[in-house]
């Protein structure tokens, strides 16, 4: 290696730690790898070595690595054995002369770099390692005598030693378990590591010893990595000897700076490897944490839940109560039931959750942990051998009030100084008592539901707000847990009473925004005890729409409604005309929410719904639909006119909502084209209320005529379309208003029994092909012509094929218009559209002008071979579908024969080219399907599949021809059965090479 | 450090997060960008990842009640069947109704880790 160029590298290393433009790191980093992987790498390496630059010595270690990596099959035995004693060297001078501790650990890596690689040279690296130490200097490896007693010699190295020593294990350790344990390159590898537990075990015995040198805490961290090592390994071989170090590890935690290491070694073997420690170990263990010392660390974690030792052994604590909770569960002796109170003490520490109580989160999981098991142990156990129930009932119950206790929402002041963390975690908390409390509701029913109802009432006498909101909160969690049973019903009509609807009203004069929240949440969960009590329903209603028009509560409230209208829809129709008026009233002086507004929307028209009188239900939903019609003739208005704009006149303002007050105010025609936005989701959302929720019956008499719409709901259909289609017009550049109106069009698919919205199909057919393709959101109309055309076939048939030859000559003539630009929306939908009407109508699709569909086939063969995932997909299943056809009439199977005769075999090129490695993995399946069928019901398959794998096209030369014989063998014996999947999945395999077989 | 040595399932390499990651993969490995060593290292990184995301991070919750069909527990396996299911996600927030729904849950600890 010349000066020159290591003159070079040091200074290409110097440009690394310096600051510099990201242009120049990559310059130089991409120069210093070059030479790393040159042949003059090994040189660079040794001559670096010596620098007195620290980073310039870490970079030669790092080169050796590099090296080794790459290159190690390049040494003979003598170059490796000559290298290791090189690094040796390297490493012994290097800890001599002071050089920092990340280059010493970067030379430990690569020595263990030359074990995974050299192993067989000195299976008995630790000790090989050590035996230099206490010489000196660097030994041949055949110098290491076999009887060398390692413990005599651990004994007789320094504290810079010991270090390096136990570095060294520790690297070795999770190095090496980062390589693969079963395979056969690494298995020799892994064998000679757990030959080398026995030198381990000596080695940190005596470092856990040496606290006052600094080894303890290296040593601790070095045996937990063996624990986990041990743990994958599954060795007893490895195991054993390292439960020898369980004791001398445990007496560090009398060591003051060495407590949170040990506590968290001691934790992490708890939780993740429990059946590491013996019972004589429990035993000491709990000894430990029993101890006047550890009830000292108790009581400080209870005063300030923030201090790091006592978190530390907080955890501990729950750690081995985690790991033996049957046990303390089970047992009512002293020792065990103080532990289990400790622990239930443990969600009553000192501070705010999250913030300043950190223990109480995971104290938390613990008692998940610990009512999941009393849960199992009362189903499975005889109910006379649970002596220890109520024991454990006792600190269930202490854990539910100190929960109670802590859940309550701190004063604003104190909430106002939380970062968004601490507000998110204080939320998280919540959730995870909620899941507590529905676990001990399996074991305590109707008993926690008391509870909490007295506790509510208690501090509502004493208007203790925060508590009662808490207790509605647990209240609320438990919602999903009861059931109509009358005694639940009971209690919880003991909460929504009176008092409870005087505090919402204001009675008690203004309580906090977070309990009226809560309150009117409750109301919401609690929907299907108003539907069972419905003369409490009008006094709940009345309160949410009191709070509809706050800033707030609004959203939540018009989301209780929602649903409280839609699920108690019969009991209210008496109300359906008051509830327009307040309504109406409420968006006359206000501008409310507009998800506000689409849930009151929704609410009513649900309740319209179910008025049993024709009549009554058409007046009763054209007057709340008048209220939306307007709007959109007041949004056309304003974009002809402008100068109607008037912002003070909510009417207006409504459309300023997506407004954002930094950007200047939007032209009037923007304004209007959000007021009719606005008026659309409103439909749509007036459409989803008046579905029907019963289930539709079903009709069996195909050839019924459509049931004829006349008179006023005639009227009002047209009504509403001429609405739609206007707004279209105005705003035709708007792709949510297409997207608006496909939802409402959605809302009536569903629906069996005439309606306002359940448009007849020449309507909707009209609407759809008079939309040109290159309108905005096309592929959203071919979407909602899928589903179109499902409801078609959910009803009368006499209708159908009129409409469904509309719709399907609009598609491909779409298609053939757009001319390969069509986007991968389009191309999807417009493929699944035309896959649903050839399943049962495929003379309509022949009957198509044969350019345009040649063209549509054409297009699918495309898609089939191109790489979007969702258009092939969709190629795939229309195929699928095509070719599987048995029409009855005999025409048209000719034609398809003939069709398929052209088709084929550009089908099965396609098709083979995909399965030979042209696909992604997850587009297999889906092929297989294709072929299946194919192969099935195509007696000329055969042949067409034989002529596109031996065609010159097929993708992949990794196959021979023999393996393509095999696979057509295989795939026309199997006569489309299940296995082609494989079948298929492993030619695939095949033709992309052994590079892709690592998620087989 | 206990994720470093603890194996997790593959099951969630069959959800389409999972199909997706494995398609990347292939690509890159098609591109030689990557090799497929640093494929499966990225695969059982991917398991670890979202099974300790699941436990840790995800605070979502959904409830659901239907009726149990048939259930059985074999092999740490529980696979429940319901039918008639009315999910219900967190807040009222909106329902999903499902005809049939089968569960299949695995211990979060692993057989060989308890």
């Amino acid at each position: 290696m010349e000066v020159k160029c290591l003159d070079e590298v040091e200074e290409l290393i110097q440009i690394l730690y310096s600051p510099n433009p990201p242009s120049v790191y990559k310059l130089a980093q991409d120069r210093l790898q070059t030479l790393q992987k040159s042949n003059e790498g090994w040189q660079l390496a040794q001559a670096l070595i010596s620098s007195p630059n620290t980073n310039t010595k870490f970079f030669a270690a790092l080169t050796l690595i590099v090296k080794l990596n790459k290159e190690s099959a390049n040494l003979t035995e003598d170059d490796a054995k000559e290298l290791l004693q090189n690094v040796v060297g390297w490493l012994l001078t290097s800890m001599n002369d002071g050089t920092a501790n990340f280059v010493l650990k970067k030379l430990c890596s690569a020595l263990v770099t030359h074990f995974i690689y050299f192993s067989q040279l000195w299976p008995k690296c630790l000790r090989q390692l050590i035996y230099c130490l206490d010489i000196g200097r660097s030994m041949p490896v055949e110098a290491l005598d076999e009887a060398l007693q390692a413990d005599a010699v651990i004994d007789s190295l320094d504290a810079r030693k010991m270090w390096m020593a136990i570095q060294f294990a520790t690297a070795l350790v999770e190095e090496v378990g980062k390589t693969e344990m079963n395979s056969e390159k690494y298995m020799p590898v892994h064998q000679r590591l757990a030959g080398n537990a026995a030198d381990v075990v000596s080695l940190l015995q005596r470092g856990l010893a040496r606290a006052e040198d600094g080894c303890s805490e290296i040593a601790l961290n070095c045996y937990q990595a063996w624990i986990l090592y041990a743990q994958r390994a599954s060795v007893d071989a490895l195991t054993a000897p390292l439960r020898g170090l369980v004791e001398p590890a445990m007496r560090c935690f009398t060591v003051q700076e060495l407590f949170q290491e040990t506590a968290a070694l001691f934790t992490d073997v708890l939780q993740n490897y429990s059946s590491f420690f013996t019972d004589s170990h429990y035993v000491a263990l709990f000894s430990l944490i029993d101890s006047p010392w550890a009830v000292e660390l108790y009581n400080k974690l209870r005063e300030t839940p923030d201090d790091h030792d006592a978190m530390s052994f907080g955890l501990l604590l729950l750690a081995f109560g985690d790991a033996k909770v049957h046990q303390l569960m089970t047992s009512t002796e002293e020792a065990p039931q103080g532990l289990l109170s400790r622990l239930a003490g443990l969600t009553a520490a000192n501070g705010h959750l999250v913030g300043e109580d950190n223990i109480f989160v995971p104290a938390l999981e613990f008692w998940c942990t610990f009512v999941e098991t009393v849960v199992d142990s009362s189903f499975t156990d005889q109910e006379s051998s649970q002596t220890w129930r109520p024991y454990a009932d006792q600190h269930i119950q202490n854990v539910v009030i100190n929960s109670l206790r802590k859940i309550r929402w701190p004063p604003a002041e104190v909430f106002a100084e939380w970062d968004s963390s601490e507000r998110a975690g204080f939320g998280d908390a919540r959730k995870d008592v909620a899941d507590l409390l529905q676990s001990v509701f399996t074991l305590n029913g109707v008993r926690l539901v008391s509870f909490f109802v007295d506790f509510f009432l208690q501090s509502l006498q004493s208007l203790a707000w925060a508590e009662a909101e808490a207790a509605e909160f647990c209240l609320g969690a438990l919602a999903d847990c009861v059931t109509e049973a009358p005694e639940f019903d009971l209690e919880m009509g003991r909460v929504f009473s009176a008092p409870f609807f005087e505090l919402l009203s204001g009675f008690h004069g203004q309580i906090p925004l977070r309990l009226r929240q809560t309150s009117l949440s409750l109301i919401e969960r609690y929907g299907e005890f108003f539907e069972r009590h419905s003369e409490r329903l009008p006094d709940a209603l009345n309160l949410l729409f009191a709070a509809v028009g706050d800033p707030v509560l609004g959203g939540p409230s018009a989301r209780s409604i929602s649903t409280l209208c839609s699920s108690c829809r019969a009991i209210l129709t008496g109300e359906a005309q008051a509830f327009i008026t307040q309504y109406k009233t409420i968006r006359g002086s206000q501008v409310l929410d507009s998800i506000a507004e689409e849930r009151i929307i929704h609410a009513i028209a649900s309740i319209i719904q179910a008025i049993p009188q024709e009549n009554i239900r058409l007046s009763t939903f054209n007057e709340l639909y008048q209220i939306i019609r307007e709007d959109i003739i007041r949004a056309q208005q304003l974009k002809h006119k402008p100068a109607l704009l008037n912002l003070g006149d909510p009417n207006y303002a409504r459309g300023l909502e997506s407004w954002n007050n930094t950007q200047p105010a939007p032209e009037a025609e923007e304004i209007a084209l959000q007021i009719s936005l606005r008026a659309l989701r409103c439909l749509s959302n007036m459409a989803k209320g008046l579905q029907d929720t019963k289930e539709p019956s079903v009709n069996l008499d195909d050839e019924e005529q459509p049931a004829q719409v006349l008179g006023p709901l005639y009227l009002m259909q047209t009504d509403i379309f001429n609405m739609m289609y206007s707004v279209r017009l105005n705003f035709d550049r708007s792709g949510e208003v297409v997207e608006a109106i496909c939802n409402i069009f959605r809302a009536g698919f569903s629906e069996t029994v005439p309606g306002p919205f359940v448009f007849p199909a020449e309507m909707v057919t009209k609407f759809f092909t008079e939309q040109l393709c290159w309108c905005p959101s096309f592929g959203t109309l071919l979407s909602t012509a899928c589903s179109f055309v499902g409801s078609l076939y959910r009803g009368p048939k006499t209708n159908v094929p009129s409409q469904l030859s509309l719709v399907a000559y609009w598609a491909v003539n779409s298609l053939w218009i757009l001319a390969g630009y069509a986007d991968t929306e389009i191309s999807q939908n417009s493929i699944v559209l035309l896959d649903k009407i050839t399943g049962r109508y495929p003379e309509l699709v022949f009957k198509l002008p044969t350019e345009l569909l040649e063209n549509f086939f054409r297009f699918t063969l495309k898609v089939l071979s191109e790489v979007e995932p969702l258009p092939k997909g969709a190629a795939a299943d229309f195929w699928s579908g095509l070719v599987s056809l048995k029409p009855d009439d005999s025409s048209l199977q000719a034609t398809l024969d003939n069709a398929m005769g052209t088709l084929g075999p550009p089908l099965a090129q396609s098709l083979i080219d995909n399965i030979g490695g042209k696909a992604a993995r997850s587009e297999l399946d889906k092929l297989s399907g294709l072929l299946k069928k194919l192969v099935m019901h195509q007696p000329r398959a055969q042949a067409w599949l034989e002529a596109a794998l031996f065609d010159q096209s097929f993708p992949d030369s990794q196959v021979t021809p023999e393996q393509k014989t095999v696979f057509l063998k295989k795939i026309m014996s199997l006569r489309g059965s299940r296995l082609t999947n494989q079948v298929v999945r492993e030619f695939w395999l095949a033709c992309r090479g052994s590079n892709f077989t690592y998620a087989s | 450090m206990a994720t470093n040595s603890t194996s997790f399932y593959d099951l969630y390499r069959h959800g389409s997060l999972g199909v997706s990651l494995t398609d990347a993969l292939d690509d890159l490995i098609s591109a030689e960008r990557i090799d497929p060593q640093l494929a499966i290292k990225v695969l059982n990184q991917f398991d670890r990842i979202v099974a300790e995301s699941l436990q840790e991070k995800v605070k979502s919750r959904l409830t659901f009640k239907g009726s149990l069909d048939t259930y059985r527990f074999c092999d740490e396996v529980w696979t429940f069947l319901i039918k008639n299911v009315t999910f219900k996600m967190e807040n009222g927030a909106h329902t999903v109704q499902a005809d049939k729904v089968k569960i299949v849950s695995c211990s979060a600890k692993r057989t060989d880790e308890k």
